[in-house]
C-alpha cells in the first residue's frame, strides 16, 4: 500500500477532538455540578469533556500515526452515497409505507454501492429479501411492524 | 451446590434439545462470518440480537457466544487460503499460513490450526470452569472502590495495548465515556447532553453504536477497497489435511505457549484475543531456534496465534460471568442480551442463575467438539463459502442491520443513529482510530461513573478509598504502570506497534 496518513489529516482529527471535548466540557456546566463527595450530574461529563480536550490537544501536537500506510487505497464516495442513501430511505419508509417497500428501497439503492453492478443478482435481493424479511420478523417473530401501508 | 452436581447440572441443560440446536447454529454460523472478511463476530451477535427475544436466557446466549468462539475457528480459513484475515484476531496468522498455502500445504496449515485452536479453547474452558465460581465468590465481597478500579484498568489496558496509537485509543475510550453519559442520570434524573431529543433520555443504543462502527463501516470500507471480483480459492481435499510427524511436533510446544499466554490476557480486562495472538507469535519468534524461518511458513507462526486466540475468548468468559465486567466489545453486546432477558450479570449470577452459567460452560465443550467436526471433515463445504460473491452478502447484512437495530427498541431513531456512526465509522477506519475502545468505554463509562461516585459518597470525597483496599489498589498501580510504561518507554510501544503493524489488521474488536 502506498497511500499514508498525511500529518495534516492528524491534526484535523485531534483538533475535531478537541473541540468536541471543549464543547462537551462547556455542556457540563449547564447540570448541577455538585461536590467531590456528593457528584451531580455535570460532574462526570465536565472530566470526561475535558480528557477528551487534552487527548485531542495531544494527537493535534504528536500527529502520532503520520506516516502509517491507511487502510484503503481508493476512497470513491459512491458506496458511501449508496450505502447511506439505502439505510435511510429504509427509515424514512418503514413507518409510513411499510416493511415491504422499504426493503425494496434498501436493496435497490445499496445494491449500486457494489463496483460492479450485477442486475440478475440484484432482482433476485429485490425479490428475495422483503419476502424473507416479511416471513422471518413479522409472519414467524410478530415484530411490530407492518408489511404494507394498508 | 457443590462442584459436580453443577456441572452435571450443566451438562443437562445444554443436552436440552433447543440448547444444543442453537449452539450448532452459532457455532456454524461463527465459523461462517469468522472466515468471510469483512463480517466479524460483533456485527453477527448485534444482528441476532433481537432473534434471541424470542428464546430462553439460556439458549440465546449460548448462541451468541457460539459466534463468538466459532469466529475463531473459521478465521483463520481466510487468512491461510487468502492471505486476509477472516477477523482481527487471526491477522497474525497469515504471516506463516499463507506461504504454506503457496506452498501447497493449506491442508496441513488448517488442519493444525484447528487442532490447535481446540486445545486452547479446551484448556481455558477447564480454567474457566475452576476460577469463574472461586473469582465469583471473592468478588462478592467487592464494593464501589474495587469495581471502579478494574474497569479503569480495563479501560487503559484496551487502549494502549491495542497495537495502534496509545494517544488514539485512550481518547477513543473518553470519547465512548462521553458518549455513555447521554441520556438520564442514573443518580439524578437530570436529562444530559439530550438537547431536546425525547429519543435520547434512555442513552444512545449499544446495538446502533455497534452497527454503526463496525457494521455499516467495514462493510463500507470493503466496498472501497474491492474491485468487484471474487476471490479465486482452491479446494481442500481431506487427505491434503493430514499433517505429518514433524509438523506436530513442530506445533506442539507453540500450542502449549499460546494457550497459556491466552488464557491469561482473555481473564484480564481490556485485552482480547487480538493482542493475545500477538503476543503468543512474538513470543515464538523470540524462543524459536529458527527464527528465520518465521514468515516463510512456519509452523509455530499458525499453531502458537490460533491456540492463544481461542483461549483468550473462552476465558474472557471468567471476568464477563464473575464479575459482570465485560473485558471487551464483543462481552459487552453479549452482556447487554443477558441485561435485555432481565439477568443482571456480577457476582451473585452463579447462584442466582445456576442452570445458565454452568450450561453455557457445557455448551462451550459441545460447541468445540462441533467446531472441531466442522473444520476438518467439512472444511471443504466451508471453503466453498468463500466464492459466494460480496454483493449478495453485503445487502442482505445491511437489511439485517437495518431491523436489528430498529427492534431493539420500536425505534426509527436508532436507524439514524447507525447512519451517523456509521459516517463517524468510516472516518476512523480512514484515520487510523480503533472503534473497540470506543464501545467498551461506552459500555463501562456509565458502570465508572456510577461505582466512583458511589465510593466517594463513602468516603466523603476522599480519593484515598481507592488505594485503601488491596485489590482496587493493586489495579490503580497496574493502571498507573500500564499507561507509564507505554508512553515513557518507546521501546515497549514499538515493539507492540511492530508486531501490529506486520499485517493490515481488520477493524474489528
Amino acid at each position: 500500500m502506498s497511500a499514508v496518513v498525511s500529518p495534516w489529516s492528524e491534526r484535523i482529527g485531534g483538533l475535531v477532538i478537541l473541540l468536541l471535548g471543549l464543547g462537551i466540557a462547556g455542556q457540563s456546566f449547564s447540570y448541577p455540578l455538585g461536590t467531590i463527595n456528593n457528584m451531580g450530574a455535570g460532574f462526570f461529563p465536565l472530566v470526561a469533556g475535558l480528557t477528551m480536550a487534552l487527548l485531542g490537544g495531544l494527537i493535534f501536537w504528536k500527529v502520532p500515526d503520520a506516516g502509517q500506510p491507511v487502510e484503503t487505497t481508493s476512497l470513491s464516495l459512491r458506496p458511501a452515497f449508496f450505502v447511506f442513501g439505502g439505510i435511510l430511505a429504509w427509515a424514512l419508509l418503514l413507518r409510513p409505507a411499510g416493511l415491504i417497500a422499504a426493503t425494496v428501497a434498501l436493496s435497490l439503492l445499496s445494491a449500486f454501492a457494489y463496483p460492479r453492478p450485477d442486475f440478475i443478482r440484484i432482482a433476485i435481493t429485490v425479490v428475495v429479501l422483503p419476502v424473507l424479511g416479511w416471513l422471518l420478523f413479522i409472519y414467524g417473530l410478530g415484530m411490530p411492524m407492518r408489511a404494507f401501508p394498508w | 451446590m457443590d462442584y459436580l452436581s453443577a456441572i452435571q447440572l450443566g451438562f443437562a441443560t445444554a443436552f436440552e434439545w433447543n440448547n444444543l440446536l442453537f449452539c450448532l447454529v452459532g457455532v456454524a454460523l461463527g465459523t461462517v462470518v469468522g472466515l468471510l472478511p469483512g463480517i466479524g463476530a460483533l456485527s453477527t451477535i448485534s444482528m441476532l440480537l433481537p432473534l434471541t427475544f424470542y428464546m430462553e436466557p439460556t439458549t440465546a446466549i449460548i448462541m451468541l457466544a457460539g459466534v463468538f468462539y466459532g469466529a475463531q475457528y473459521g478465521g483463520s480459513i481466510a487468512s491461510i487460503l487468502l492471505n486476509i484475515p477472516g477477523t482481527a484476531t487471526n491477522a497474525i496468522t497469515c504471516l506463516d499460513g499463507y506461504p504454506l498455502a503457496k506452498q501447497g500445504r493449506a491442508g496441513v496449515a488448517l488442519a493444525i490450526t484447528t487442532l490447535s485452536s481446540f486445545v486452547g479453547g479446551s484448556f481455558a474452558i477447564l480454567v474457566l470452569m475452576l476460577l469463574g465460581p472461586l473469582l465469583a465468590e471473592v468478588a462478592l465481597a467487592f464494593g464501589a472502590p474495587e469495581y471502579t478500579a478494574i474497569m479503569v484498568f480495563g479501560l487503559i489496558a484496551a487502549s494502549t495495548l491495542s497495537g495502534g496509537s496509545m494517544l488514539k485509543g485512550l481518547a477513543m475510550v473518553v470519547v465512548g465515556v462521553a458518549l455513555g453519559t447521554v441520556g438520564m442520570d442514573m443518580n439524578t434524573g437530570v436529562q444530559r447532553f439530550q438537547f431536546g431529543m425525547r429519543d435520547l433520555s434512555d442513552g444512545l443504543s449499544i446495538v446502533a453504536l455497534a452497527m454503526g462502527l463496525f457494521g455499516v463501516a467495514e462493510i463500507l470500507v470493503n466496498l472501497m477497497r474491492s474491485d468487484g471480483s471474487p476471490f479465486k480459492v482452491h479446494d481442500v481435499t481431506l487427505r491434503s489435511l493430514i499433517p505429518t510427524r514433524k509438523d506436530v511436533r513442530e506445533s506442539t510446544m507453540p500450542t502449549v505457549r499460546g494457550t497459556l499466554i491466552g488464557t491469561v490476557l482473555g481473564i484480564l480486562p481490556g485485552t482480547g484475543a487480538t493482542i493475545a495472538s500477538f503476543m503468543a507469535y512474538a513470543t515464538e519468534k523470540r524462543v524459536s531456534r529458527t527464527p528465520g524461518i518465521f514468515g516463510k511458513g512456519a509452523m509455530a507462526g499458525i499453531a502458537a496465534p490460533e491456540a492463544s486466540n481461542n483461549a483468550a475468548v473462552q476465558s474472557a468468559f471468567i471476568p464477563t460471568l464473575s464479575l459482570g465486567i465485560p473485558g471487551d466489545a464483543v462481552m459487552a453486546v453479549m452482556l447487554g442480551a443477558l441485561m435485555i432477558h432481565g439477568i443482571a450479570p456480577g457476582p451473585s449470577l452463579v447462584n442466582q442463575h445456576p442452570e445458565l452459567f454452568w450450561g453455557l460452560i457445557a455448551s462451550f465443550w459441545i460447541g468445540n467438539v462441533i467446531l472441531l467436526v466442522l473444520n476438518l471433515p467439512f472444511i471443504g463445504l466451508f471453503v466453498r463459502i468463500l466464492k459466494i460473491p460480496y454483493d449478495a452478502l453485503y445487502v442482505a447484512m445491511l437489511f439485517f442491520i437495518c431491523v436489528g437495530v430498529f427492534s431493539i427498541r420500536n425505534s426509527v431513531f436508532d436507524v439514524f443513529v447507525v447512519i451517523a456512526f456509521g459516517i463517524v465509522g468510516v472516518f476512523m477506519i480512514l484515520g487510523r482510530y480503533p472503534a473497540a475502545p470506543l464501545l467498551l468505554g461506552f459500555i463501562l463509562g456509565p458502570m465508572i461513573e456510577e461505582n466512583m461516585r458511589r465510593a466517594l459518597l463513602i468516603s466523603r470525597g476522599s480519593f484515598d478509598i481507592f488505594v485503601s483496599t488491596p485489590v482496587s489498589a493493586t489495579f490503580i498501580v497496574l493502571s498507573l504502570v500500564t499507561l507509564v510504561a507505554t508512553a515513557g518507554l518507546p521501546l515497549v510501544r514499538r515493539a507492540i506497534r511492530k508486531a501490529a503493524s506486520d499485517v493490515t489488521v481488520e477493524n474489528e474488536g
